[in-house]
């Protein structure tokens, strides 16, 4: 998977390239680990992400909560396939998905 | 003669004229006596015995003291005992007869093989002998006790719609086998005599072929076709051999011959065998396949190894995108919830499936605890364990998690509830929601000492 960030003052953004799977998904929890701290908007772009599994929803659900603490995080361009998996997951009801 | 023994003789003579044309055209003309074997014998056997009687009336008509019980018990000895033993072959044809059409072994309309002989339909049988028709219109005449004594390979048997034809294919000894086999179900989906195949439940374009045996210079391949009770065998055969030297020929599949002198043989140009492609435009997607079983030992390439096997199946069964993702979404969460329930017990893992639906089992030996045994049955779609069905089952399942905990799901699914309010969502839930979400089925076999976790999935 390739992740690309970019970082503009408090506000960050990051494409996903890929599969975000048990493999993968250690890698993207690593990064934002490493980059969360006083950013106030995080957005994601999926136009690139073609797979995701349980891992990496625990990877966007961890993210989730500490941006509510922070600020905000919204998901954007996500394919049919994803919001399938976000839908029967109820995880619709949790992020937000533009 | 008076007048009145006159009238009677021809009365019966008329009579019994009357039975033969009766039964003879029932036989050719009623449809239900033309393919039943059991009937068409009981009317040769009522015929005999309508012949017989005549015969005796017409004796007594000329002879009023005949009386047939004194022939039989006082009658010369040694005139029975000549009569016997010269009829003896044509009773134990008729004793064979009745036999055959009171057990059955082959219906009129079956392909049979009889030892010794070519293959044939069965056409008739009467009181001496059973006719199987062969090539375009000759028959083959068999004596009934010969029919009972030896082996007889029905491929028909019970089948009241079609009958099988095993067909054996050769090819070389560096042939790619797989290849070979994708080009012979090719050529019977191709023609148009065969029928479908029902396997596992699934309507399969064609059945399986299987690699055999070793020759001395070549491969076996066999596979059994199916044709309709109406379809000449011999015209479905000659279509199959057609399309499938024409398909070796193409392909480069080598059929092989002994050789009696030494030849150089190039072969087909590489640049043509690169250049055909394995199967043709109408490739059949229907057919059963299972991938090797890989085995996890819950190390960090477990998920890889088996979203491998996902792959593998999927790209043999020609899956689309969505349906290979879903597969490897169901494969890698399957994994990753049995592996939190057990630890460190290697797990089994393979799939298999025709196409349309396919089965993704997860196998352990273990013997489990009740907390374990509780989680795998709330996966279950049904909430049973699918392995008990007698009451010492049941029993052992009430004293493992007791009687309130029995219940089924009755088809229900655990519904997922999420907020992130709630700092008790357990992230192990997330695998299971995505798992009970997709699958169509979650069967839970469970043992004394095996697991089974099957997840089903219908992609239509």
């Amino acid at each position: 998977m390739n992740i690309k960030k970019e970082q503009n003052g408090s506000e960050m953004n990051i494409s996903l390239e890929g599969r975000l799977d048990t493999t993968t998904a250690p890698e993207l929890e690593t990064e934002l680990k490493a980059s969360l701290e006083g950013i106030d908007a995080l957005n994601f772009d999926f136009s690139a992400l073609e797979y995701v599994s349980s891992a990496g929803l625990r990877v966007l659900l961890s993210a989730q909560k500490t941006m509510n603490r922070q600020g905000k995080m919204v998901i954007r361009n996500v394919k049919p396939e994803i919001m399938e998996i976000f839908e029967v997951t109820g995880f619709v009801d949790i992020l937000t998905i533009e | 003669m008076d007048n009145r023994k006159l009238l009677g003789f021809l009365v019966i003579i008329v009579l019994g004229i009357i039975a033969i044309i009766i039964t003879n055209y029932l036989i050719r003309k009623n449809k239900e006596l033309k393919k039943n074997l059991n009937h068409r014998y009981a009317l040769h056997l009522v015929r005999l015995a309508f012949f017989v009687m005549c015969i005796v009336n017409l004796v007594k008509i000329l002879d009023p003291k005949f009386d047939t019980a004194s022939v039989l018990l006082k009658g010369s000895a040694l005139a029975v005992a000549i009569l016997g033993f010269a009829a003896q072959t044509a009773i134990s044809d008729i004793i064979c007869g009745f036999l055959i059409s009171f057990n059955k072994p082959f219906e009129v309309g079956d392909r049979i093989i009889v030892e010794g002989l070519e293959p044939g339909i069965v056409e008739d049988i009467t009181l001496r002998h059973t006719v199987i028709q062969i090539y375009d219109g000759i028959r083959i005449i068999v004596p009934n006790s010969q029919l009972n004594s030896k082996t007889v390979i029905n491929t028909s048997y019970h089948n009241t719609d079609r009958r099988g034809i095993h067909l054996k294919y050769s090819v070389s000894y560096d042939t790619d086998v797989q290849k070979a086999i994708d080009i012979i179900r090719d050529c019977v989906v191709a023609s148009p005599y065969t029928m479908t195949v029902e396997s596992n439940g699934i309507i399969e374009d064609s059945g399986p072929v299987y690699f055999m045996s070793y020759a001395d210079s070549a491969l076996i391949l066999e596979t059994t076709i199916w044709v309709s009770r109406n379809t000449n065998s011999y015209v479905a055969i000659n279509d199959m051999n057609l399309r499938i030297n024409a398909a070796f020929n193409k392909f480069g599949i080598e059929i092989p011959y002994n050789y009696m002198n030494v030849v150089k043989f190039d072969g087909v140009p590489k640049e043509v065998k690169e250049s055909l492609p394995v199967k043709t435009a109408n490739a059949p997607l229907k057919r059963h396949y299972r991938t090797d079983t890989v085995r996890l030992s819950h190390g960090i390439r477990d998920v890889e190894k088996a979203l491998e096997v996902a792959r593998t199946y999927g790209k043999r069964q020609g899956l689309e995108p969505r349906d290979l993702a879903q597969l490897e979404l169901l494969t890698e969460e399957s994994v990753g919830v049995i592996e939190n329930i057990v630890d460190d017990i290697p797990i089994r893992v393979w799939i298999e499936g025709s196409g349309f639906k396919y089965r993704i089992h997860l196998s352990f030996n273990a013997s489990v605890g009740s907390k374990e045994y509780r989680k795998l049955l709330s996966l279950s779609t049904s909430g049973k364990n699918e392995s008990i069905s007698t009451l010492a089952g049941k029993l052992k399942e009430i004293m493992l998690i007791g009687i309130n905990n029995t219940d089924s799901n009755n088809g229900e699914r655990k519904a997922y509830k999420w907020a992130l309010s709630d700092n008790r969502i357990n992230e192990d839930e997330i695998g299971e929601s995505i798992l009970t979400a997709i699958a169509s089925d979650i069967r839970v076999s469970v043992t004394k000492d095996k697991v089974e976790f099957l997840v089903i999935k219908s992609t239509q």
